[in-house]
């Protein structure tokens, strides 16, 4: 495997991302902590994000709201606004583009490129030119933190070891000592349950770990990762492979006041053609629908799942009507008096129209090819309009909007997703 | 000087613009292939490309903001690598 002798790679991470867009944005939040939550009106939810100013006073993203309340007393809680963020999201790459190519966006607010011969002689400069560039053509409120290094994966740890609005910079002679002294949690691929694995074999800090040999890395994994690691610490060319898609779906935090069972299933409905909608504009077909739900019942919270097959399909008549089979299922399962808190849903075991197999068993076809032209007509429509125009069923969106265009690190919501 | 005024439509030919309106918010996606073949836009630069598009909805025609929108998916960690 190539070891550079030069930094390659730098890493972009946005400091407090959905917080600075609002702050951007909304002159009234500027310089306060900022908690962004799912929607207004419930103490019963979890901070989504945080801005700079509320992680320096110990608050943290994921943070049930009750804690965020208790540790900053002064913490203005905002509703999410996801398509504002998908628009600075767009906006940024398309800035930072004209500075350097990105070569992966990573999520929302991490993206990756690589460095040619004269960007990585001089990092200092083009991570000014980026911040200046942002900080003209977008906002000045809304900062990043960059990381240099020989691989993506050491330039993503460098980025966080200096935020906010920082640059930090690990040439290839600072391997592997420079990462003697970063504490387990800042390390990605290392979370608490495999922090307690690395107890056990008596590793307790990255010193220790990276004195090991690879394949005693791979051992303690259990898997190639362990071995892929250690390379990307000692500043090898290593990445990660590009992921095939697997499922696509969903899910809710229901707001408060359409938590009983027979107040959901309408947002059920809605989130599945959601789903379907997505996995139909990529061309695949599902053949096994998931459900899951959190409820809530003599104060105690519990979960449900099912699941039922589906002919290889991809339409939303032959989607919803797995739903009603599972539905029929919970209904059995669950009083109407239960609260349901979140349900989500994920059409899998997907493949594409060149590679499905069709159901021996089930003929369906002349049934199966109707409703795909009817639903082909329907996003035609949708599309031409750019609203749900037509649907199958009633389309009341609940409380709190935005259904099937939460934040989401890893997916960046399209314009159709918000219709 | 924002990236509309530096990149010309030529160079994004394997991307789709997202054309939203200013005044009713209707969307559309914009092909830069066809807007070359059908408007003659070759060497023109994203802002002129927004000043020259129009709201598709019926009785609005107001003006346009454009963005650059990749079908591309977002690249994972794979145990955590990335």
């Amino acid at each position: 495997m190539r070891k550079p002798d030069s930094i390659e790679y730098l890493y972009l991470d946005f400091d407090g991302f959905f917080a600075s867009v609002m702050q951007q944005v909304y002159p009234r939040l500027r310089g306060k902590p900022v908690g962004i939550v799912p929607f207004d009106g419930t103490r019963h939810t979890c901070v989504i994000a945080v801005s700079k100013e509320a992680k320096a006073r110990g608050c943290s993203n994921v943070m049930p709201y009750a804690d965020a309340k208790r540790i900053c007393p002064d913490i203005i809680m905002v509703p999410q606004e996801p398509d504002l963020y998908r628009r600075a999201h767009n906006t940024l790459i398309a800035e930072i583009n004209t500075v350097i190519p990105v070569e992966a966006v990573k999520s929302i607010d991490e993206i990756t490129c690589r460095l040619d011969a004269k960007q990585s002689l001089e990092p200092e400069h083009l991570a000014k030119r980026i911040k200046d560039r942002i900080a003209k053509h977008v906002g000045p409120y809304i900062t990043c933190s960059i990381g240099f290094a020989p691989n993506r994966h050491l330039a993503k740890i460098a980025g966080k070891q200096n935020k906010p609005d920082g640059i930090t910079i690990w040439y290839p002679q600072d391997l592997p000592h420079i990462l003697y002294d970063v504490p387990f949690e800042d390390i990605p691929g290392i979370g608490s349950r495999l922090e307690k694995r690395l107890y056990s074999f008596r590793i307790y800090n990255m010193q220790q770990l990276l004195s090991l040999p690879p394949k005693h890395m791979r051992k303690i994994w259990r898997n190639v990762t362990g071995e892929r690691l250690w390379y990307a610490f000692h500043g090898y060319a290593i990445k990660a492979s590009k992921t095939e898609r697997g499922h696509f779906g969903h899910g809710r935090v229901i707001s408060p006041e359409d938590r009983l069972r027979d107040d959901v299933k309408p947002i059920a409905r809605m989130l599945l053609i959601k789903a379907a909608r997505r996995m139909r504009k990529a061309g695949y077909y599902a053949s096994r629908l998931f459900m899951w739900c959190n409820y809530r019942i003599h104060h105690q919270d519990k979960a449900f799942g099912d699941s039922t097959t589906l002919p290889m399909v991809q339409d939303d008549k032959a989607c919803l009507d797995g739903l009603d089979i599972i539905w029929e299922r919970l209904c059995e399962y669950l009083s109407p008096q239960t609260k349901i808190v979140r349900i989500g849903f994920t059409l899998g075991d997907i493949s594409t129209s060149q590679t499905r197999q069709l159901d021996m068993l089930l003929n369906d076809d002349r049934e199966r090819r109707k409703w795909e032209r009817i639903n082909h007509s329907i996003d035609h429509l949708n599309r031409k309009y750019s609203k749900s125009l037509v649907t199958l069923g009633m389309w009341q969106p609940p409380a709190g909007g935005n259904l099937g265009g939460k934040i989401s690190y890893t997916r960046i919501p399209r314009a159709e997703d918000f219709w | 000087m924002n990236w509309k005024t530096q990149i010309q439509l030529i160079d994004i030919a394997d991307q789709k613009i997202e054309v939203t309106c200013k005044s009713c918010g209707h969307s559309r996606y914009e092909n830069p292939y066809l807007l070359i073949k059908k408007c003659g836009l070759d060497f023109s630069y994203m802002d002129e490309v927004e000043r020259t598009l129009v709201c598709h909805n019926r009785m609005c025609g107001s003006d346009v903001r454009i963005a650059l929108s990749t079908e591309e998916e977002t690249e994972g960690f794979v145990g955590g690598l990335t």
